[in-house]
């Protein structure tokens, strides 16, 4: 009798480990966290602040295009200890295409591809040392932290969460909200979450 | 199905009870300790315990008094605890009474009680006097009659609506005589009201009152009751290169605008047969919330209130009123009331309940009751009258996240969180100090940025136009409305409040060290805005490092 009664639930467990397969892969697009860290322009170094009078006078705000040789790549520290998502800072909207969903580990330092990542030095940080932190440490950088990669119930839409801090006050969260498009995932926008 | 059910019902059980046991533990929470309650910016008020015999051996000196307290104390009073005044009908309690003083003023303010109120159970009445001293004694006597449910209300720190359930009137302590006359008092919108001054059918006075009648000749209300909204700015000058040690000259945070309120001595007076102003009845009291959980103060307050309101300026009033009128900030205060947290309703800071008891709420604690210029100057736009925002104390633990603290822009209700993170949060008091100026300062330019430099200490516009062109610039990286918004902050911080962060460090510490030891702490979390900008370079941070060490030890370490 326990013998029929494994023999027939053993279809069905492996039919929803299949559903729930965490190994499988990653639907974020290749050099993914590299690309938004540029698009949100992380590196203020980059960033040309005129001064009251300078802007008094008609310069503006601008942005070097490239980075030049005198500014060394950004350090970014991976900390690979998944943060928890903030589903409950956003909106009803998103808390409901959400609310059945299903999520996907991530291996945060392969989405990074350094040969294309050139303006950050990625670093895997197993272990989180403050020093990172320091304005005279020559390692200083800026943390990521990420939730898992959560995939909504129809496989339409994948949330992640990020966390980036340059020191304990500044840092600031965002869920990056993703989409799938002729059946490739395209970035769609990101949500602030929080500031310090 | 029923499985469920009966589950759900099971866990919704269960966060009840916890719900319950958690409100009845944290209810002592709501009552605040510190009784330095702000009215308003000018009038602070204290409250503490009346040492009777002090008071008894003064009044029994004081002319207008003595007749009262002609008593021995020793062989009369002491062992009965209560003072009987045949001519009001009416015994004075002497144990917990309280001494409220708002500036040269001070107020005794004691629980009475009559032998008919056995007939009517719910009444609670305090007599406060005001000992002004010479022949300017006066008393006034207020009422509440409330439901049981009212005082379950107020003994669990919870609000009531005062509507229509006080009374209040002076008595003449000059003659023993109770005040009770009609009179017609102005309105400064040029209305008047008809007091009607009765005895109630249980002995106690009643008063009523009839809105709006006609003022008759030379009663009309002429002042304009002063002015508050003073325009100072806020006086930040570029902090540049010169925050290293050895420039002494710290940069000043800017005058406080205008002092307003303006002297109110039109207040209507009616005369008793000594010719002494009796003052002017004021009931009904303006309805408003209770600033704790002690309904003993809470009462006293109110009274006081009523006595203090002749006094009171269009914009006082106007803050009164607002407690009431303000729907989000009391929705958001009374959801903070009711899950165990505090609400400083006068500086309108709402506290959650994970706030308090930190070290972080001592450290405020200390900012506020010390009346640290430069917290009084960046949150003041979220003190009474000044902005529709609000701030909201709040903490959390994630010993994986290195913030500090969290603050965010405010929602549809306002209310700006300010979350500190007590996984991370450093144990130093300066620190915390630190931490709280600069979250407070992105309150108050997210406040800024969102009402298009509203005052309070509106920036000046060169100042303003150059914020706005960063927050432009930042918006338009497709970065987020956080991400923007502390981008182009911190390089405004970076650039003019250096300085101020750093006055408010060394009032903190009790000015033990030179303003410009207290610059590298208000560097925190700004340094790459700093370098990169050119406010500030490696050698200047290195300078400014490691020269807060004195032995002095700031408050809540």
């Amino acid at each position: 009798m326990n013998h029929l009664v494994i023999k027939l639930c053993l279809p069905f467990l492996f039919l929803y480990l299949s559903c729930n397969d965490l190994s499988e892969k990653t639907v974020l697009p290749d050099n993914f966290l590299c690309e938004y860290l540029e698009k949100i322009k992380v590196d203020i170094r980059l960033d040309v602040i005129p001064t009251p009078k300078e802007f008094k006078n008609g310069k503006a705000a601008y942005r070097l295009d490239t980075r030049p040789d005198s500014i060394q790549p950004l350090k970014v520290y991976v900390w690979n200890t998944e943060i928890d998502p903030f589903f409950n800072k956003l909106n009803k909207e998103i808390n409901k295409d959400f609310n059945e969903r299903r999520y996907e580990k991530t291996s945060l330092v392969d989405l990074f591809q350094a040969s294309k990542c050139k303006n950050f030095e990625i670093k895997n940080n197993e272990i989180l040392d403050q020093k990172i932190f320091k304005y005279n440490n020559p390692n200083k950088g800026i943390l990521l932290q990420t939730s898992k990669l959560f995939l909504n119930k129809n496989n339409t839409k994948a949330i992640i969460f990020i966390r980036l801090t340059r020191n304990p006050l500044d840092s600031s969260e965002q869920a990056i909200i993703l989409k799938k498009e002729n059946a490739k995932w395209i970035y769609e926008k990101s949500i602030g979450i929080s500031m310090s | 199905m029923t499985k469920k059910i009966k589950m759900k019902l099971k866990k919704l059980l269960t966060i009840i009870v916890l719900s319950l046991i958690l409100y009845s533990c944290e209810k002592d929470d709501l009552i605040d300790n510190s009784y330095g309650i702000e009215i308003s910016d000018r009038n602070l008020i204290d409250i503490s315990e009346v040492d009777f015999k002090e008071f008894y051996s003064m009044a029994s000196k004081t002319k207008s008094l003595s007749h009262l307290f002609s008593q021995d104390y020793d062989t009369q009073i002491k062992a009965s605890r209560i003072i009987y005044f045949k001519d009001y009908n009416f015994s004075l309690i002497i144990d917990n009474a309280k001494l409220i003083t708002q500036g040269a003023n001070n107020f005794y303010v004691f629980q009475i009680v009559r032998d008919e109120n056995s007939n009517k159970g719910n009444l609670i009445e305090n007599l406060t006097i005001d000992f002004a001293g010479g022949s300017n004694n006066s008393a006034l006597l207020t009422s509440y009659d409330l439901s049981l449910d009212e005082i379950y209300r107020l003994q669990n720190g919870l609000p009531v609506d005062l509507t229509g359930k006080t009374t209040s009137q002076f008595i003449s302590i000059h003659t023993t005589e109770v005040f009770s006359k009609n009179e017609i008092v102005p309105n400064p919108d040029g209305t008047c009201d008809e007091l009607i001054h009765t005895t109630g059918s249980l002995g106690f006075p009643v008063t009523q009152v009839i809105a709006g009648v006609p003022c008759p000749d030379g009663t009309q209300s002429s002042g304009d009751g002063g002015s508050s909204n003073g325009s100072g700015d806020y006086g930040m000058t570029p902090n540049g290169n010169s925050g290293v040690p050895g420039d002494a000259a710290g940069h000043q945070w800017g005058d406080n605008g205008g002092t307003g309120g303006g002297s109110q001595n039109n207040t209507p007076c009616t005369t008793d047969s000594n010719g002494n102003c009796a003052g002017t009845l004021t009931t009904p009291l303006l309805p408003r919330f209770f600033y704790n959980g002690n309904p003993e103060e809470s009462l006293l307050i109110n009274s006081l209130n009523s006595y203090l309101q002749p006094n009171l300026s269009e914009d006082q009033i106007d803050w009164v009123l607002e407690n009431v009128e303000n729907k989000m900030f009391t929705e958001n205060a009374l959801e903070a009331l009711e899950n165990g947290g505090d609400v400083d309703f006068e500086n309108r800071i709402i506290k959650d309940p994970s706030f308090i008891g930190t070290q972080i709420d001592c450290v405020l604690n200390s900012l506020t009751q010390n009346d640290n210029n430069i917290w009084r100057r960046v949150s003041k736009a979220f003190t009474p009258n000044d902005s529709e925002y609000r701030i909201r104390f709040t903490t959390y633990n994630d010993p994986d996240d290195t913030a500090n603290a969290r603050t965010g822009l405010p929602g549809n209700d306002n209310i700006i969180n300010i979350r500190f993170n007590l996984g991370n949060i450093s144990s130093g008091s300066l620190e915390i100090a630190t931490d709280i100026l600069h979250e407070t300062f992105h309150a108050e330019l997210h406040r800024i940025h969102l009402t298009d430099n509203a005052p309070p200490n509106s920036l000046p516009q060169e100042q303003f136009d150059w914020f706005e062109q960063l927050w432009i610039f930042y918006s338009q990286s497709n970065n987020t409305d956080n991400g923007t918004a502390s981008d182009s902050e911190h390089f405004f911080i970076s650039q003019y409040l250096i300085n101020p962060i750093a006055m408010g460090l060394q009032e903190f510490d009790s000015f033990s060290q030179p303003l410009n030891n207290y610059e590298f702490p208000a560097w925190s979390g700004l340094n790459d805005f700093g370098l990169s900008a050119n406010y500030i370079n490696h050698s200047e941070l290195n300078k400014l490092a490691n020269v807060l060490n004195d032995n002095n030890e700031p408050p809540c370490n």
